[in-house]
């Protein structure tokens, strides 16, 4: 199934634009390392506000090639299926972005007292679900790279700017401490219906135009 | 021989036909010849499977493009703007396309093989953007040619070439006709003429003429003639069915279309320009029919 997805070389040739999101990871290790443990809750605004968020950087960048470099008409000539172009890739670098997401729960656990990491992972990773799958539509139907990183970066500094209070959809959970499983079901459970409904319409629109 | 047959294919574009009941036998190398905005493009598109035709049906012995799948796997395709990849090297995105089109076993010598038939051996380490408009080109025919297609088309594949490219790359699709439908486009006469077995001269959508060289030559033959003039002279006949005007000495050699026989003129062997030039214009459905 995964024969066809090249992903040494994806990575190769999206270039710098792969080790891009390592910053704000950076940025959280080192607050996670120095910061005041009263401080904590500075970590989970991080991971909502920005390292959930820039999932989109990776999924969006995965298609430069298709879009920015005009390599869609040569690329959808092979024989290759819609879903080894989109969703197997998204899988590929979508469960590894995940993976850093967990890593991140683990040590937000570590951290912050009375916290489960299973929660927060459930948190932060149907956060990143939604904006892999806002990503994935939108750089489909735009055929745009910048589009979906706007489109988000708009969406998230709008949301931290006024907490929450203009935007009437929030991904985020604006959470000081960690939340119990009644806390943050509603939001995870809306997080992953709203991102697997894009992922499916994203894998839909490619498919129609393969 | 392999033939591609093409059925009354029509493809429009805001109401407008750019492709339209277009009928076609494409085999061998084969040169789709026709002016600016003629639809060669939308044409190669179809075939290369990106896009589907409002009505019409293509064919290669059994196999329908309707099974866009399979017609994948026996394809190769160089478009018209190929640049991809720029900071990567040759091997890399050769290795990376050879995956794609799912080639596993000896992939290495495979690239090999086909890098030393479009003469990219020696470039194989360099970067996509450190290479000429003929090195990208012939990187573009390598990795059309890999997985051993049985159809190749190559839209404009000498657009920007300098005329010892040109010529080179030329002469490398003739060499790599054999055995396979090659189907290029171009309104450069001179390639299709060192290129291509068949030809067909397009328009508007519509198949001109289609045939052999020598055929097409010949459609217009006893419609074209030449004449000398003088520099001082007037010029015998309408600005507008000249040929091509060619000064020798003192003198022009004048050689034009006309429907009939003009006194002092003799009638000149055609060629495929001749028809080109006779059958984009119309100046033959407008005088002999
Ligand atoms: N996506 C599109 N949307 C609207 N019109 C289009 C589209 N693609 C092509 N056309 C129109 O269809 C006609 C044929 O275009 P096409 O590109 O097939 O011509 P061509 O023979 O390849 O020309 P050229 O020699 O310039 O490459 C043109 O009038 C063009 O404007
Ligand atoms: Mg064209």
């Amino acid at each position: 199934m995964f024969t066809r997805i090249d992903v040494p070389f994806k990575i190769r040739a999206m270039g710098y634009a792969f080790y891009f999101p390592i910053l704000p990871l950076l940025a959280f290790m080192y607050y996670w390392l120095n910061g005041e443990s009263e401080f904590s809750f500075q970590l989970l605004k991080q991971m909502e506000f920005l390292i959930a968020p820039f999932s989109v950087w990776w999924i969006a960048f995965l298609f430069y090639d298709y879009y920015e470099e005009k390599g869609d008409e040569l690329l959808f000539s092979y024989p290759l299926k819609a879903r080894e172009h989109g969703l197997l890739t998204l899988v590929v670098f979508g469960g590894f972005y995940l993976a850093l997401i967990l890593l991140c729960s683990i040590l937000l656990s570590l951290r912050i007292s009375n916290s489960n990491m299973l929660l927060l992972f459930l948190q932060f990773g149907s956060q990143t679900v939604l904006y892999i799958g806002i990503a994935f539509s939108l750089v489909i139907i735009s055929k745009k790279v910048m589009i979906p990183l706007l489109f988000v970066g708009v969406y998230v500094s709008t949301e931290f700017l006024t907490e929450g209070s203009i935007l009437p959809f929030h991904i985020m959970l604006f959470n000081q401490q960690s939340l119990a499983f009644n806390e943050i079901k509603i939001n995870v459970l809306g997080n992953l219906l709203f991102g697997s409904v894009l992922l499916t319409m994203g894998h839909l629109i490619l498919k129609r135009k393969l | 021989m392999n033939t591609l047959s093409i059925n009354q294919l029509t493809k429009s574009y805001a109401g407008k036909k750019v492709i339209d009941n277009l009928s076609l036998e494409v085999k061998g190398t084969f040169g789709l010849l026709g002016p600016n905005g003629a639809g060669k493009t939308t044409l190669m598109k179809i075939i290369a499977t990106l896009i589907k035709p409002e009505q019409g049906t293509l064919h290669l012995n059994d196999l329908s493009w309707q099974q866009t799948d399979q017609v994948r796997e026996i394809l190769g395709y160089l478009p018209q703007h190929f640049s991809i990849y720029k900071s990567l090297r040759v091997d890399e995105v050769m290795n990376h396309f050879a995956l794609l089109k799912g080639i596993k076993e000896n992939r290495e010598t495979i690239i090999q093989e086909i890098l030393a038939a479009v003469n990219l051996l020696d470039d194989r380490k360099k970067k996509i953007k450190h290479l000429s408009g003929g090195m990208l080109r012939r990187l573009g025919i390598a990795q059309a040619l890999l997985g051993d297609p049985k159809i190749i088309v190559v839209d404009e594949p000498t657009a920007g070439l300098d005329i010892d490219e040109r010529v080179r790359f030329c002469r490398l699709l003739r060499k790599l006709g054999e055995g396979r439908i090659i189907l290029l486009s171009t309104h450069i006469v001179e390639d299709i003429e060192t290129t291509c077995d068949y030809i067909a001269i397009i328009k508007n959508g519509n198949v001109l003429a289609t045939g052999t060289k020598k055929e097409i030559a010949e459609i217009v033959q006893g419609h074209v003639y030449e004449k000398k003039i003088t520099m001082a002279e007037e010029m015998p006949i309408e600005e507008e069915h000249i040929i091509s005007t060619k000064q020798i000495g003192d003198d022009y050699l004048l050689r034009y279309f006309s429907p009939e026989f003009l006194l002092g003129s003799t009638e000149a062997v055609t060629n495929l320009e001749d028809a080109y030039l006779c059958l984009t214009r119309g100046w033959l459905t407008q005088h002999v029919h």
